[in-house]
């Protein structure tokens, strides 16, 4: 390909590739990220392209794409232009689907998705878990094939830099993502438009924009996503916000442990350079601007601005005081401007379409969409995104399905490790940015975790501190030491060992973090203990006074034993144990012998007449 | 503008921009108590026992005297209750980390720290100012941090000896609690924490083994003069009066000033 050196030369291209791949009447998409291909999704690409083949029609083509987000279907592929959707799929299913579907239009019934009731649903856009979905930044997810930049290009790829570089100011580049109300999507929800335009008024050069991709909340994969399915998106976002700034300099900063991601952004930014989207004057412009890629130090703290800025230039990834800003003192201490996959994907968006489509979607002051990734006790776990503004019943019971094996909701935390818990009295409260922090949480980067009764807050609370713990990077006392003394606490209530005023010295510790923390990993780390206490204060108290788990997760605060008058002597509680702490003879009621027991509830779940009980 | 008008426990002061609080404070002769701090090395904001209490446009919050630089007028209280609880806390946390040793015991007794949470006996408070000294002062970097978290420490590379230790003493000069002993013994000095061992030079005069070989090649390189190297193959007690050490911002010999 030749570099395109204009304006012109861009629409002249696209054109072209109308032209071609109009052609294509029906595209089989099968999504090629790191979970779908855990789940299979590679074999299935391969058999598609060998029947295919043998179909020899230049109308039907099957290309790898990102994920549709729907993991708990995974391997499942997409057919354009209906957008049939089937799910769960094995290598073996390929044949039908080319002889019904392809070939004669027919639907496979048992290969689509189904509603609780059994009803067929064979298209993508019917099934819940995307009808509540508004997809702006995961639009192309799906659609194009991440590793073919004209894939982008011809569904409108690179047309908000043209328009950009051909006749906007920085300035109003600035002033269209300020009216726009985008917000950060990468924790704290810094207004981005402002942070650009602090960054363009700092002294200094150079000046450096940076991707945050180190996304290292524990179960989230937003970003890898974007990354994985459209990592143009980022790209074009990035080179639009470095001629706002006016840096010349971008770094992404990758997760060490997505290699996927990684591949697919080194091949996007390979083509982007090689059609002129980067490198020395851009498009004609006179602009120029390229991106380095550098892997993350594989902490979660790296992903702190002021850590992550150490750690590109080669120190040890930790935090420093942020008194004075990064946008004016950053990386090598000139100007930066660091935001987050996502937040750099809305741009283009914004840009093409204009600041108000953006802002017409949302709240007051939380604008657009925002992708979560729904996880825990939940039917229809994946990515989902959704409009600010749409309620946490909507997300859960709507989109996800409600709870699992149809328990009862307990609570859902959002905002990774150190965002909060939310009661089911909440479960109305609209999405966004400050709803989040006014019940003491937070949006983070879009971690949601969803907790049904089952679950034991205290416990839960000593689980994200426990790992927030291991990811502290230890350099101040307040986040180092309070955490610990605060995991201290928690173990020993958990154990049965809690005083009444340990709850009050929670409270204390929590509240000195959060004023004498060096950086946000300290000032947020109460957030799971706070909340947990807030809302589930009979807990804490059942734990300490009582000494009882009511969810049966504490181990040192349950006991299984037999109900005599419903074991038949089966054998199969003792067969199992894995201690063999349970005896009896074959037909004669059955004993758990408590110093042996270790809690494990092997038996509890086993035992086929419930015989076995917990309290 | 230049200067601002700022004002610290009622007291009303015009102050250069980007001045830091606890040089204002300094100044004016109001103590914060600092660990991690010293007045040659780009302060770490890692104890966080300098925290003091600001105002700006009504709004409060909380900032560490020794890093944050003034910038516009705000009203700042460096020991009040909100102050005082946050410093008692940090205390009482070093004291379940290292006991009642050096500042920390010090200013423990200040504060009049009552410790619910123990009084434990680790030899370090991880404030920093070893690895820094070594870092910008010495310019050798022969220790540095190693884990993260509640297990991280103050080593050499990998808890090996150090291969660029020139056993200075100046990490041992400026640890608060004490915690990195520098003991000559016969003809080596041996910096146990950090896995120095280093051969001694003897004393021109006495000949008794007093000063690492390293160091005096160091002193070679940083000074470049020959000349005056004898001075520094003499010992302090052949001396009688080390006048090096007033040249140079930390004890090179090893010795307490
Ligand atoms: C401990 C810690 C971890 C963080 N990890 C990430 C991360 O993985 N990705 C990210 O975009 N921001 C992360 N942040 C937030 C960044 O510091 C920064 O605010 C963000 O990248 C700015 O981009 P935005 O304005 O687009 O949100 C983290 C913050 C903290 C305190
Ligand atoms: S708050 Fe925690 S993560 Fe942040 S600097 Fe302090 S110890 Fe490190
Ligand atoms: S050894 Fe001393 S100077 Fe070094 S970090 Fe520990 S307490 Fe600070
Ligand atoms: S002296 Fe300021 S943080 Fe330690």
């Amino acid at each position: 390909m030749k570099k395109i050196n204009s304006f012109e030369e861009l629409e002249k291209l696209r054109k072209k590739l109308k032209g071609i791949k109009d052609k294509e009447k029906i595209i089989i998409s099968v999504c090629m990220e790191t979970g779908c291909i855990a789940a299979g999704s590679e074999e299935i690409y391969r058999e598609l392209r060998k029947e295919i083949k043998k179909v020899k029609n230049k109308e039907i083509k099957v290309i790898k794409t990102g994920c549709h987000g729907f993991s708990e279907v995974d391997p499942a592929i997409v057919i354009y232009p209906e957008k049939i959707f089937y799910i769960r799929l094995s290598p073996n299913d390929v044949k039908e689907i080319i002889e019904k579907t392809i070939k004669k239009g027919e639907i496979v019934e048992r290969l689509t998705y189904k509603d609780e009731k059994g009803q067929i649903i064979p298209y993508l856009d019917q099934i819940p878990f995307y009808k509540k979905q508004k997809r702006l930044v995961l639009s192309l997810n799906g659609l194009i094939d991440p590793e073919n930049i004209e894939d982008y290009i011809y569904y409108g790829g690179y047309t908000a830099l043209s328009k950009v570089l051909s006749g906007m100011s920085p300035e109003e580049v600035i002033e269209e993502i300020k009216k726009s109300g985008l917000r950060g999507r990468g924790g704290g929800g810094f207004p981005t438009g402002k942070k650009w335009e602090y960054c363009r008024k700092a002294e200094g050069y150079p000046k450096y924009v940076i991707c945050n991709a180190d996304e290292g909340d524990p179960g989230a994969f937003m970003d890898r996503s974007v990354i994985e399915g459209n990592p143009h998106s980022v790209i074009e976002g990035m080179i639009i916000g470095a001629y706002a700034i006016g840096s010349n300099e971008g770094y992404v900063y990758i997760r060490h442990e997505y290699p996927l991601a990684l591949k697919r952004l080194k091949i996007a930014i390979e083509q982007a350079r090689e059609y002129g989207f980067l490198g020395e004057n851009i498009l004609g412009s006179g602009f120029s601007f390229d991106i380095d890629i550098v892997r993350g130090g594989g902490a979660f703290v790296c992903g702190e601005s002021t850590a992550l800025m150490a750690s590109i230039e080669g120190k040890v990834g930790e935090p420093r005081a942020k008194y004075i800003h990064t946008v004016e003192k950053g990386l090598y201490e000139k100007p930066t401007c660091l935001n987050n996959v996502e937040t750099w994907a809305n741009v283009p968006f914004i840009i093409n379409n204009g600041w108000e489509k953006f802002a017409e979607i949302g709240t007051d002051t939380s604008k657009g969409t925002k992708i979560f990734s729904l996880v825990g006790k939940v039917k229809n776990t994946g990515l989902v995104e959704v409009p600010m503004g749409i309620t946490l019943r909507e997300i859960i019971f709507d989109i996800g399905g409600g709870i699992k094996e149809n328990k009862k909701f307990k609570g859902v935390q959002t905002g990774g490790p150190s965002g909060g818990v939310i009661p089911e009295k909440y479960l109305d409260l609209p999405v966004d940015f400050d709803r989040l922090n006014e019940v003491g949480s937070m949006m983070g980067s879009g971690g949601m975790i969803v907790m049904d009764e089952d679950t034991c807050m205290v416990d839960v609370a000593r689980y994200f501190l426990n790992f927030l713990k291991e990811e502290s990077c230890g350099k101040c006392v307040p986040c180092r030491e309070g955490i610990n003394q605060m995991l201290e606490i928690l173990n020993r209530i958990t154990q049965g060992k809690g005083k009444k005023e340990d709850i009050e010295i929670l409270k204390e510790i929590s509240d000195f973090m959060q004023k004498a923390s060096l950086c946000a990993l300290g000032t947020t780390a109460p957030n799971p203990v706070l909340t947990t206490i807030t809302y589930f204060y009979d807990e804490y108290i059942n734990h300490i006074e009582q000494k009882k788990c009511s969810a049966g997760v504490c181990k040192d605060l349950i006991e299984y034993f037999v109900n005599t008058e419903k074991c038949t002597g089966c054998t199969l509680c003792a067969k199992n144990c894995p201690v063999n702490a349970i005896e009896g003879e074959r037909k004669k009621i059955h004993k758990i012998n408590k110093e042996k027991c270790i809690k494990c509830g092997i038996c509890f779940t086993i035992c086929k007449f419930n015989a076995i009980e917990r309290k | 503008m230049k200067s601002v008008e700022i004002i610290i426990d009622g007291i009303k002061k015009i102050v250069p921009k980007r001045i830091t609080i606890l040089k204002i404070a300094q100044d004016v002769g109001i103590e914060i108590p600092t660990l991690c701090y010293h007045s040659a090395i780009e302060p770490y904001g890692a104890c966080r026992l300098c925290i003091v209490e600001i105002e700006r446009n009504g709004r409060k919050r909380y900032v560490t005297a020794c890093n944050f630089p003034v910038e516009d007028e705000i009203k700042i209280e460096t020991n009040n209750e909100n102050v005082v609880k946050i410093r008692k806390l940090i205390l009482e946390l070093l004291i379940a980390k290292v006991g009642y040793k050096g500042k920390v015991k010090e200013y423990a007794e200040k504060y009049e720290v009552e410790p619910r949470f123990g009084i434990g006996n680790d030899d370090c408070i991880l404030c920093g100012l070893c690895v820094n000294v070594c870092k910008e002062i010495i310019g050798v970097s022969a220790i540095s941090f190693s884990q993260r978290g509640i297990e991280r420490k103050v080593s050499s590379p990998f808890e090996k000896e150090p291969t660029n230790c020139i056993g200075c003493g100046a990490c041992s000069f400026v640890c608060p609690v004490d915690a990195i002993k520098v003991e000559d013994i016969k003809n080596e000095r041996i910096i146990k924490k950090i896995n120095a061992k280093l051969e001694l030079e003897k004393c021109k005069i006495c000949q008794k083994p007093f000063i690492p070989k390293k160091l005096i090649e160091y002193i070679k390189n940083k000074l470049g003069a020959n000349v005056l190297l004898d001075i520094f193959l003499i010992c302090n007690e052949c001396k009688g009066k080390n006048y090096v050490d007033k040249l140079l911002p930390f004890s090179l010999t090893g010795g307490k000033k």
